[in-house]
């Protein structure tokens, strides 16, 4: 904690955000500064616009409620948080959700917001995949974590996190070629 | 292009952006304020319930869109545990077809299985249905379900942890509530959302206070009264 009492997020050389960003101990600055990021994040992790708002909306209040706390035990808000949704929406789908593995189809489009990657062959085989497989491909490909922070990120063995990976790994290959789009080589 | 450079061009996509109201940022300081202070009135109160996994009250992130009541169901239930209920699924989203896991039309035994209510002691509720009797369950959250003997589940009212598809949440202001519904009575607040169920608001001291899925059928006392 820097002496003014405001808090130096370091810059992250991997991944996609780089957050070289100096946020204060307000929660409210850190909600402003950090929500865009979030929002996308919660969107690649969970498949659709809606449910990537209702994870950030549900997980940031509850942050919130300890912002205090957090802060004086030392944790760092954006990797905090982003832990917190990762495992919250693999949570949530374990307990409660059907993935629907045939289609995504109208039905589950977001009643707030479309998604408009809908089309993308891509997009469509990793919204297949099941929760905790996409959470990996997700921490690696978009965040850039390495096979360690993965499993320290979600609370898994790095054997469980290679495991999880390969299989998704294959699924989309699988998904998407050599008879569909891309044909990616193995 | 390799598996691994397409990963990397979707998650650099520009449309994995999200875009949110003007106010969201507001919304979710409010909605942590909340949970604070219920946290700390639960810890004062003499209730004796424990409640964990807290969820937002209040407004959708996103600009809001025209309801669809035709929409299919998704279940977004979420099954954080309370100390009365534990491992019971909880409501989330309250829609034409019910407020998962209790869905519109469900039979008594039915509903009991979905193990989010209990049956009222003596049996007493707000509504009723000439001829027909009328069976009433309640949970957490301020959740009361009503179950006719010929037409299933025909009342889903809750005060906390629910929210209409627009939003709207219990603790979401009266102003808040007339943008998400334009045109919605005070005297009477329901959406007709099919021809026969309505959304009725309860608003106290201007903040919606319980929402409520009502079967037009439904005679009811106070609020929530049917026309």
């Amino acid at each position: 904690m820097a002496a003014d009492g405001l808090m130096v997020v370091p810059p992250r050389t991997r991944g996609r955000a780089n957050w070289g960003e100096v946020v204060g101990d307000n929660f409210a600055d850190f909600v402003h500064a950090a929500l865009p990021g979030l929002l996308r994040y919660g969107h690649a992790l969970t498949g659709n616009p809606h449910d990537a708002a209702d994870l950030v909306q549900s997980v940031l209040e509850k942050v919130g409620a300890r912002w205090t706390t957090l802060l004086r035990k030392g944790f760092e808000p954006h990797a905090y948080v982003r832990r917190a949704m990762a495992n919250a929406h693999i949570s949530r789908w374990r307990r409660t959700r059907r993935e629907n593995l045939v289609d995504a189809v109208p039905d589950q489009q977001a009643p707030c917001q479309p998604d408009r990657l809908e089309n993308e062959p891509i997009w469509q085989a990793l919204r297949a995949l099941p929760p905790r497989q996409r959470a990996v491909v997700v921490l690696r490909f978009y965040e850039g974590l390495s096979e360690t922070e993965i499993a320290t990120t979600l609370g898994i063995s790095n054997g469980t996190v290679k495991s999880q990976a390969s299989k998704a790994l294959a699924t989309l290959r699988t998904s998407l070629g050599p008879d569909g789009e891309g044909g990616y080589p193995t | 292009m390799t598996l691994d450079e397409e990963l990397h061009r979707i998650f650099a996509d520009e449309r994995l952006a999200v875009t949110t109201t003007g106010e969201a940022s507001k919304r979710i300081v409010a909605g942590a304020r909340r949970i604070r202070t219920r946290r700390r009135n639960m810890a004062i109160g003499a209730s004796g319930l424990a409640v964990a996994g807290v969820f937002s009250a209040g407004f959708c992130l996103l600009p809001p869109t025209a309801p669809n009541p035709g929409m299919l169901p998704q279940a977004l239930t979420d099954v954080s545990s309370t100390a009365a209920q534990a491992g019971a699924p909880r409501m989330r989203v309250i829609r034409a077809d019910g407020a998962e896991p209790i869905r519109w039309g469900m039979s008594a035994s039915e509903v009991l299985g979905t193990g989010a209510v209990k049956p009222v002691p003596e049996n007493t509720g707000p509504c009723y249905v000439p001829g027909q009797l009328t069976t009433w369950f309640h949970g957490d959250s301020g959740t009361l379900v009503g179950v006719n003997s010929k037409d299933g589940v025909s009342y889903i009212r809750a005060t906390d942890q629910i929210r209409t598809e627009q939003g709207v949440a219990p603790g979401a202001t009266a102003a808040e509530l007339h943008t998400a519904y334009p045109g919605l009575s005070d005297q009477d607040p329901s959406v007709a959302l099919t021809p026969d169920r309505r959304l009725h608001f309860e608003v106290r001291d201007g903040t919606v206070s319980s929402v409520a899925l009502i079967a037009t059928s439904l005679r009811c006392a106070g609020a929530g009264k049917a026309n």
